[in-house]
């Protein structure tokens, strides 16, 4: 029987029209830009229902009694059939929609729209997903039977392939020619895939149709029909897969056997004009309707000649259309055709069986199948079974005669191999890397195509510009150099280029290309080398001069690379991870410098659930760092080769569509360096972005409280500095100065974690907060604290706890094992205590700025003056302790540390004056005691002196109490290098009284009384008298004092009655002044020695006086006792 | 006060930087600048700016406000008040005239910013005289004008204040001098 053609109809106005057929294919569908759906029983029929829809609809669909038009109102609407209600609507779009259509289950409907993009969408429920990479309006669309890619062709002129799971396009051919909007365009570029199984896609392109093939995406083949004038416009397989109808915009129309690839049958239309909606017979597969832009609507009958198939097939379904054309107005007409289809299927297994081949059977079982999933709730689908349901069970075992395969979990897409901190491969511009040293941006238009590389540093290298013809798309830049990678591009290997512009020979620039069939994946620039992955699972090194290196294989397909220094870091899949996660390994290697070896292997990387990585890279001081598409990063920790996060940069974005695109960080300072991306994954070329800089916070628990701040604090500054300790291990240069800074930030939030911990009783987590102290020092602080606010259990587990480090400091100082293991927090402490400073000072150099040592002048004051300091601070600690903040006092214990010692001229002038005396010289026992006591309190009164906080004038009775619990407490905990210390100040302590200076009035008194206050107490020991002694010597009336200053001076006078009296007289006065300036005149006069004296003494009654606040008084007057004896 | 003196205070004022070398801190009178990283952003004086700027070291980022909907949104405020709007920035006409001049490249649509600058220059001013004849005109003891620029205030000070006192002492002689003649 020859084709049929059928009288055409007037359907719908002037302009772009579309087609379907009813499911059943009793009903023919029009819609047109008058805006109504028409519904024709047969082209006999001269009054089709109408719908109207809208102001104009675009295109038709219908599934599962509903109706989905695309209509002008940017949406695409589903009303219900054959009533014409509407029933919601799908999705909207913010330009029209230019073509639809539905998955063959009905289930999915994939809409492209003017406004350049693709909506994929769950119609049952409400998810959708969107497309974006065309760059003009959207032409056509195609959902692939399996529902794994979708194909979309634009006005960009190009056809894409989507992978639905990864939302970004496979292949991108440019095919058609281009231009601003579809009433423009030339053709309509229908897609369409072969049903059911999608193995082959057909494209009309110009006056041929492209066969492409699945997943390899290659033209398969093309059909050309002969002798036509215009474009292929529309392809239309038919439901079997055998055939396929192509239409012409000169109104041919061809079928094809696509088996043959020959053409079957042909026709043109009447008027010749363009055909633009096409749509095939979905049960009998033998007519076909179409409709031109005049808005009529034709048939074509008898399509496919009888010779090519079977005609049983065909009669059986004659028959069951029929039956349904009698229930066809029949209200229960789904449930009818359901029956029927079954009675049908379930009549005429043997019949399947036998023919092989033909046209019906896929079609039918199809559809027999899908039927049954949407009556059947077993699907889950909201659909209640009806009596076709249980139909539907009764037949089910019969009709079923295929094993239902088993459908697991689906795995998830793996991750594509990507660059760090690079844009998208499809951009017209885009950054190709943007890191510390640098941007590489990309240019790929029209006429242009180009690579510009820009740095951040001018010092660095000029600005570079390359000419971009062979398509590199991975590029890398480190301060030496600048790699670009392409991968195969037709006949073109895939090629590395490395511009090395640190070269100091004229050479900057070499390419290598790899073995053919081997693809770039990855690229990464270390120092002195880079490495590239390939998709082959090598990673290739070379050195940064061309030379080849190492390969290495790794155990899955690479995700990322990326290089610092001599490691190199890999990330790969590892695996199949739980549904919806990626599984990623990490191998971290050292694999520059000569110590080669393995740090991480195949460990696996953390990322946040559902997450894939979004950028690897290191900090800036070296350490394995990871940021994932949640914004979480990470950074790992070396210890114990485990990541910890760091930051959350969702925690900083204002709504949920901002991103921050991560571009490097930095340990110290903490600096996370981002872009801020509004409303995108990935920043734009131009406006140029700008960097900003987001804190790091650890997720620790309760951070809203004092006590989580703090602790935050603490193990952020732990978490960061990690890299001190691995530098000095790599050999690297330690920059001191930030070094003693995150010590002092660690030891303060350690100490005001402590006082919080005493604060709010809970002492037993205070002594552990001690353990995490690394200092003996802070511990005695600690200690103190702990006894002064009456704590006296915690001070004594305190106590143990300082003794147990000093014996360990100690077993590790007598071994000099540097590897020797501790375990628990001690291990930490001690180590770095080891490394950092190799003096025996270590607690207090720890401390102390390095800038203050530098400022010294004599290395060998350094003992004694630290030690002084500290005895100092100890006293001060006491004094701070006592006025009503307690906890405010001792979170500044490290600060005052440093404070004095900053303030160089202050410090260093009174102490080393002390120190320049006569080491040799020996002082009685009194004077001795005396001194010591008293440079107790010089070296207080100057740190009071600055600090500005502290009351002038303390009580002393509570201060002495103090310092005997105190003394008691941390006496035996002493270090022996330490006692050795304290003996060696006492000696210099000694030395800086010498014999024959004039004994202050405190020490005369002293020695006149000390007898009898000995007897008072006998129970103290020796330093206790002295310290009871000074109190009771305060406590004496001014008036006395003075009298006693006289005695001292006439002592004095008669002890050396050889000394110029005109000397004593001017040391009074500068005395009286306190004055190193009125001291210089005086210089010349004085011998050396008594200079030196003078000196000491000066300061030894200075700040005595002063402490005692009755400064000028006693010191006038003694002066004037010495006077009056020179005149006498 | 001279527009360059203004000017000169103007230049006081904080914007973000983004050099293209790096350096240590630098300690000056006014404050610590910096440091300096290549490619980070940093806060430094407009004068340093646009002394980096001249000397291509750096890329000046735009201040906020400098900002052609938010400009434009400011020219439409001022258009519907009849009072002076509180400024974007108190040295507007300064900064804006720096940036323009000497980082013309770092400012999107540098063009349209100028434009809607002066537009907002121009509105402000036509009050000012406004308010000034009004001033005049009735005879006024004293008037309040908020929310005014440094610059704005500077271009109608060495006039108005010689003008009133002109004013002042014509008025004063009339007084003076008409008294002898009514007495005759």
């Amino acid at each position: 029987m020859p084709l049929n053609k059928q009288e055409m109809r007037m359907g719908h106005s002037e302009g772009q029209t579309d087609v379907c057929y009813e499911e059943t294919g009793n009903h023919i569908l029009t819609c047109g830009s008058d805006g109504d759906v028409r519904i024709w029983k047969s082209m006999d029929d001269d009054d089709p229902e109408s719908i109207n829809v809208g102001d104009a609809a675009y295109a038709i669909a219908m599934k599962n009694n509903r109706l989905y038009t695309a209509s002008e109102a940017n949406t695409i609407q589903a009303h219900t059939f054959p009533e014409g209600s509407a029933d919601g609507i799908v999705t909207r779009f913010t330009a029209p929609v230019t073509h639809f259509c539905l998955s063959e289950d009905g289930e999915k409907l994939l809409a492209g729209a003017s406004d350049f993009t693709l909506k994929y969408v769950d119609i049952e429920g409400s998810n959708q997903k969107s497309f974006h990479g065309h760059n003009a309006p959207v032409l056509s669309v195609a959902i692939d039977p399996k529902h794994e890619y979708i194909a979309s062709s634009s006005c960009d002129g190009t056809l894409k392939i989507w992978s639905i799971a990864d939302q970004s396009w496979e292949k991108s051919v440019s095919l058609i020619p281009k231009c601003s909007d579809v009433s423009l365009s030339k053709t309509l570029c229908r897609l369409s895939w072969k049903p059911q199984v999608g193995k082959f896609l057909a494209v009309p392109v110009e006056k041929e149709i492209h066969i492409y093939e699945r997943d390899s995406w290659d033209l398969a083949f093309t059909l050309t029909p002969q002798d036509v004038t215009g474009f292929i416009s529309v392809t239309a397989w038919s439901p079997c897969g055998h055939f396929m109808a192509s239409a012409n915009t000169d109104g041919h129309i061809c079928i094809w056997d696509v088996n043959t690839r020959e053409c079957i049958d042909r026709t043109k239309h009447n008027k010749g004009l363009a055909i633009c909606g096409m749509a095939w017979h979905p049960a009998n597969g033998n007519e076909i309707a179409y409709t031109d832009v005049m808005g009529q609507v034709g048939v074509l009958d008898n399509v496919i000649p009888p010779d090519r198939k079977t005609t049983t097939q065909v009669q059986v379904f004659k028959q069951s259309a029929d039956l349904f054309d009698d229930d066809a107005v029949d209200e229960d007409f789904l449930d009818a055709v359901t029956q029927a289809e079954v009675e049908n299927a379930a009549g005429k297994p043997t019949n399947e069986g036998e023919d092989g081949d033909d046209v019906m059977p896929a079609t039918q079982h199809k559809r027999i199948m899908q039927i049954q999933d949407d009556d059947n709730s077993m699907d889950g689908s909201s659909r209640a079974g009806d009596d076709g349901a249980s139909v539907m069970s009764g037949t089910m075992d019969t009709m079923v005669p295929q094993p239902t395969t088993y459908e697991g979990p689906k795995p998830t897409p793996l991750q594509k191999p990507f660059i760090p901190a690079a844009t998208p491969v499809h951009l017209a511009s885009r950054f190709m890397k943007w890191n510390s040293i640098g941007i590489i941006r990309c240019y790929d238009t029209e006429d242009e195509s180009s690579i510009d590389v820009e740095f951040h540093d001018t010092s660095v290298h000029h600005a570079m510009h390359f000419d971009n013809q062979l398509n590199r798309t991975m590029a890398d830049l480190s301060a030496e150099a600048v790699l670009l990678g392409s991968e195969t591009n037709g006949d073109v290997p895939s090629q590395l280029v490395c511009y090395h512009f640190a070269s100091w020979d004229n050479q900057k620039e070499w390419t290598t290309s790899l073995p053919k069939g081997e693809n770039i994946k990855c690229l990464t620039l270390g120092r002195g080398w880079l490495a590239v992955a390939t998709d082959k699972r090598l990673v290739r090194l070379f050195s940064i001069g061309g030379m080849q290196r190492e390969i290495l294989a790794i155990p899955g397909p690479v995700v990322c690379l990326a290089g610092h220094g001599n490691q190199l870091i890999i990330v790969y899949h590892a695996g199949t991870g739980v549904p919806g996660e990626q599984c990623l390994g990490v191998q971290l290697l050292h694999i520059g410098g000569k110590r080669k070896r393995c740090v991480v292997s195949g460990d696996r990387l953390p990322v946040s659930p559902k997450a894939t990585l979004a950028w690897l890279g290191f900090s800036a001081e070296g350490t394995p760092c990871t940021v994932d598409s949640e914004g979480v990063v990470r950074l790992l920790n070396r210890s114990l080769l485990s990541w910890i996060q760091i930051s959350n940069t969702k925690n900083h974005s204002k709504s949920r569509s901002d991103h921050f695109w991560v571009v490097g960080l930095n340990e110290s300072p903490q600096q996370l360096r981002c872009i801020q991306c509004k409303g995108a994954a990935f920043p734009p070329t131009l406006p140029r972005p700008s960097i900003m800089v987001l804190p790091f916070q650890v997720p620790l628990c309760d951070l809203d409280t004092e006590k989580g701040i703090m602790e935050e604090a603490y193990w952020r500054a732990d978490a960061l500095s990690k890299h001190i300790e691995y530098g000095a291990s790599q050999g690297y240069e330690i920059d001191e100065m930030s070094q003693a800074q995150t010590d002092r930030e660690k030891q303060e939030n350690i100490m005001k974690l402590f006082a919080l911990a005493c604060r709010t009783d809970r002492e037993y987590r205070a002594s552990e907060i001690c353990q995490l102290m690394t200092s003996q020092h802070a511990v005695t602080l600690a200690i103190k604290y702990a006894s002064r606010s009456r704590r006296m259990a915690l001070a004594e587990r305190l106590n143990q706890l300082a003794q147990q480090m000093m014996e360990e400091e100690m077993a590790a100082m007598e071994t000099e094992q540097e590897e020797e293991e501790h375990d628990g927090y001690y291990s930490n402490a001690t180590t770095t205590k080891r490394s950092s400073s190799s003096t025996e000072w270590s607690t207090l150099s720890r401390s102390k700025a390095p800038t203050h040592q530098a400022s010294r002048q004599d290395d060998e004051d350094d003992n004694e003056e630290a030690q002084e300091e500290e005895v100092a601070m100890e006293d001060d600690e006491c004094d701070d302790d006592d006025d009503g903040m307690p906890e405010m006092k001792s979170r500044k214990v490290p600060t005052i540390l440093i404070k004095p010692k900053k303030d160089g001229v202050i410090t260093s002038a009174l102490p080393s004056s002390q120190t320049r005396k006569n080491p040799f010289k020996r002082s009685s026992s009194e004077s001795q005691v005396a001194s010591k006591g008293s440079s107790v309190f010089d070296s207080m009164k100057k740190l009071t002196k600055l600090k500005a906080k502290s009351p002038p004038e303390k009580p002393s009775e509570p201060k002495q109490k103090k310092g005997k619990t105190q003394s008691t407490l941390f006496g035996n905990m002493k270090s022996p290098r330490q006692k050795e210390k304290d003996e060696s100040n006492k000696e210099g302590t000694e030395q800086t009284m010498p014999v024959n200076k004039p004994p202050s009035a405190f020490s005369y008194w002293l020695t006149e009384n000390q007898a009898s206050l000995a007897e008072e107490t006998p129970e103290l020991s020796e330093s206790d008298l002295i310290k009871l002694a000074t109190q009771k010597w305060r406590s004496l009336p001014a008036e006395e004092k003075k009298d006693w200053g006289a005695k001292a001076k006439r002592s004095v006078q008669s002890l050396e009655a050889d000394t110029d009296p005109k000397e004593n007289a001017a040391q009074e006065t500068t005395e009286l002044t306190e004055g190193k300036k009125r001291k210089l005149p005086h210089d010349g006069e004085v011998t050396q020695g008594s200079e030196k004296r003078v000196k000491g003494q000066i300061k030894v009654k200075g700040q005595d006086s002063s402490i005692v606040k009755r400064p000028l008084l006693s010191s006038t007057n003694s002066k004037l006792a010495g006077f009056a004896f020179k005149k006498d | 006060m001279d527009p360059s003196e203004v000017e000169f205070l103007a230049e006081k004022q904080i914007v973000t930087v983004v050099p293209n070398f790096s350096h240590d801190e630098v300690f000056l009178i006014g404050g610590n600048i910096g440091p300096f990283n290549a490619g980070l952003p940093v806060e430094v004086p407009l004068w340093m700016a646009v002394n980096l700027k001249q000397r291509q070291k750096c890329r000046i980022q735009p201040p906020e406000w400098m900002d052609v909907e938010k400009l434009q949104a400011k020219k439409q405020e001022e258009i519907d008040s009849p009072i002076f709007q509180p400024t974007l920035n108190e040295n507007y006409m300064e900064v804006t005239k720096l940036l323009l001049s000497h980082a013309t490249d770092d400012i999107p649509h540098a063009d349209e910013v100028y434009t809607l600058i002066k537009d907002i220059w121009d509105l402000r001013m036509a009050k000012l005289r406004q308010s000034v004849d009004k001033f005049v005109k009735d005879q006024e003891t004293h008037a309040r004008l908020d929310n005014l620029s440094l610059m704005e205030i500077n271009t109608v000070r060495p006039f108005l204040t010689q003008a009133l006192d002109h004013m002042h002492t014509l008025r004063m002689n009339t007084v003076t001098g008409g008294q002898p003649y009514t007495q005759e």
